[in-house]
């Protein structure tokens, strides 16, 4: 008995390692937060709720805009790749699930995401833009459903499936997950996946991806009561 | 997304203030905000934060045509992005005109004043140059930006590194960070920047304002210096006419910080690299016993252990790194060598040197 509760511990103190959260590091948003997976560090900021502009239309909901700024000096123009654009619907799509629309009627959030470190793949900055956007939201206040928390989980070729991998295991890896989990009933809100897998793979992946998913939340409590304390 | 209003309590506050020589967040009429410096991981890649304002900078490196008239001087570009921030003066013009005001003031402190030697940046004269951008974006505007775009630009040239290329004939051939290491740009001065806010027909005068402040302010007379004492850039904005005393004053005053930031921006950039170079680089340079944390940067510390690298590894050449080395004359639209590239080379061969370093760890524990 005793051997499983010190396995447990191990496991929770090397998740906290990984994670790391910095609250309204930006003074003049609504909310914003700084949080690091691993190699990967992203900052959001939001502000809002605020007016629409002439052309939009929303007359019963909260219109969402969501911009994601990767790394300057990518590419030649100041424009957002098309990679970049896929990654601002998918997260579009969470935050339109997420916060309760009906509670702002004609008007608008602009949600900015700035990717500032990646050393790995796909995967852990997929993740860390997720977990940034649920700690912004929740630093400004907005009315959400539940909270949520994306987990990666890598493909290694001899290891086999690795939940928040390190760099290494990361370039090495061939397929990925990144589930995303909302906190009320561990349920999955959404999936992104890329590679070479079947369903067994798929479904050993997401019961990784559970507990994980429950620790980091418990992480969200924590950076949050420190706010309040 | 707009800036409030300020109101005319506010504003009567705050001059009211400015009259008795005081300001609200308890600073001297002389004092600046506190700079925190902070770099990632990427080469070039920095962060600053003056009080509250907080700039993200990033430099990248293109292969490029030099200029006829120029053949064998590099080019270096910067470009200010405010787009992110609420509008200033409420409206869009405005605030476009304030971004390209800005842009060309550090333009001009930067390009102008010669601070970057162009000339090292030449590859093969006439034909191939390295062509330098820094991309500047604001995260938070409270007040004074252009202090701390100056910084962070000038962090972000020191903190950068520009592969080596050798010349073979009409081939031209970009080693990654692993096989040769890439060398810090060749920098002659720093450009401080030390911008004067002027209230009330320019009788008070405040340095470094905040956002309340500037918002109030008649007008704004920034100065560029470096240490030798050189005027490297001198900029008035806003509604403001000016004696010659006072500009006499605010040179002195600027050179007093302009001292202190130049050691400052010398020391982290130093510091910086004291604690990565032995690590990320595969030839063993120095043979280090301490385990020293790396304070700037929590993230990158999870990759790189403090155990050194004291044998150089055998790299087997990656495809991607076998199709990069090797450069032949280029169609100049596809020869884009950036900053990222290299960082993305540089993670396959991170990955080899972190797997001995990360053996080494679990050895540990």
């Amino acid at each position: 008995m005793t051997e499983t509760i010190s396995q447990t511990n191990e496991n929770d103190t090397s998740i906290f390692s990984c994670l790391h959260c910095k609250l309204s590091p930006i003074s003049k948003a609504t909310g914003s937060a700084t949080f690091t997976l691993n190699d990967s560090l992203c900052t959001c900021l939001i502000n809002g709720p605020g007016e629409l502009r002439q052309q939009q239309d929303a007359i019963n909901r909260l219109q969402v805009d969501i911009t994601f700024q990767a790394r300057p000096g990518n590419n030649n123009t100041n424009s957002t790749s098309t990679k970049d654009k896929l990654i601002e619907q998918w997260l579009e799509t969470l935050v339109r699930s997420t916060v309760l629309m009906e509670y702002y009627p004609r008007s608008q959030i602009n949600i900015v995401m700035y990717e500032e470190q990646n050393l790995s793949g796909e995967a852990t900055i997929l993740a860390c833009l997720c977990n940034t956007l649920c700690l912004t939201m929740l630093d400004a206040n907005l009315p959400m459903k539940y909270a949520f928390a994306a987990v990666p989980i890598v493909q290694h070729p001899t290891k086999g499936l690795l939940s928040l991998p390190k760099t290494k295991d990361e370039l090495a890896s061939t397929s990925y997950f990144v589930f995303v989990f909302e906190i009320t009933l561990n349920d999955i809100l959404a999936t992104h996946a890329s590679g070479d897998f079947d369903m067994k793979i798929l479904e050993q992946a997401i019961s990784i991806a559970q507990p994980i998913a429950r620790q980091i939340f418990q992480f969200y409590r924590q950076e949050l009561e420190k706010r309040l304390t | 997304m707009k800036e409030l209003i300020c109101s005319t309590i506010e504003r009567n506050v705050v001059l009211k203030c400015i009259r008795d020589h005081k300001r609200l967040d308890l600073r001297t009429i002389d004092e600046t905000r506190s700079i925190n410096i902070e770099f990632r991981a990427h080469p070039g890649y920095v962060s600053v934060t003056l009080g509250q304002t907080h700039v993200i900078a990033q430099a990248s490196c293109r292969i490029t045509k030099p200029k006829e008239s120029r053949a064998s001087e590099g080019h270096i570009r910067i470009h200010l992005d405010m787009s992110k921030i609420p509008l200033i003066n409420l409206e869009n013009w405005k605030h476009q005109e304030f971004v390209q005001e800005l842009n060309g003031i550090l333009e001009q402190n930067i390009r102008h004043s010669n601070c970057l030697d162009l000339e090292s940046l030449c590859i093969n004269s006439g034909e191939l140059v390295w062509s330098i951008k820094i991309d500047l974006i604001v995260l938070n505007n409270c007040g004074n930006i252009l202090d701390c775009a100056n910084i962070a630009t000038l962090c972000s040239l020191y903190h950068f590194r520009l592969p080596e290329v050798s010349v073979h004939g009409s081939e031209i051939r970009v080693y990654s960070s692993t096989e040769r290491r890439a060398r810090p740009l060749r920098i002659l001065h720093f450009p401080i920047n030390v911008l004067f806010a002027f209230f009330i027909d320019g009788h008070y005068t405040l340095i470094d304002p905040n956002s309340d402040e500037e918002r109030l302010m008649d007008g704004f007379f920034s100065i560029s210096m470096n240490q030798h004492k050189e005027i490297c850039g001198i900029h008035m904005g806003g509604k403001l006419g000016l004696k010659k005393e006072q500009v006499e004053l605010c040179k002195k005053l600027a050179f007093k910080k302009v001292l202190e930031l130049t050691d400052r921006i010398r020391q982290v950039v130093t510091d910086y690299y004291k604690t990565i170079e032995p690590i990320t680089h595969a030839q063993p340079s120095i043979i280090r016993i301490d385990n020293d944390e790396d304070e700037d940067d929590d993230s990158s510390s999870s990759s790189e252990s403090e155990d050194p690298v004291l044998i150089k590894p055998e790299i087997p050449l990656s495809p991607i790194e076998n199709n990069v080395s090797l450069l032949l004359m280029p169609d100049l639209d596809n020869l884009s060598l950036t900053d990222d590239v290299s960082t993305m080379i540089a993670t396959n061969v991170d990955k080899l040197t972190s797997d001995l370093e990360n053996d080494d760890e679990h050895d540990n524990e």
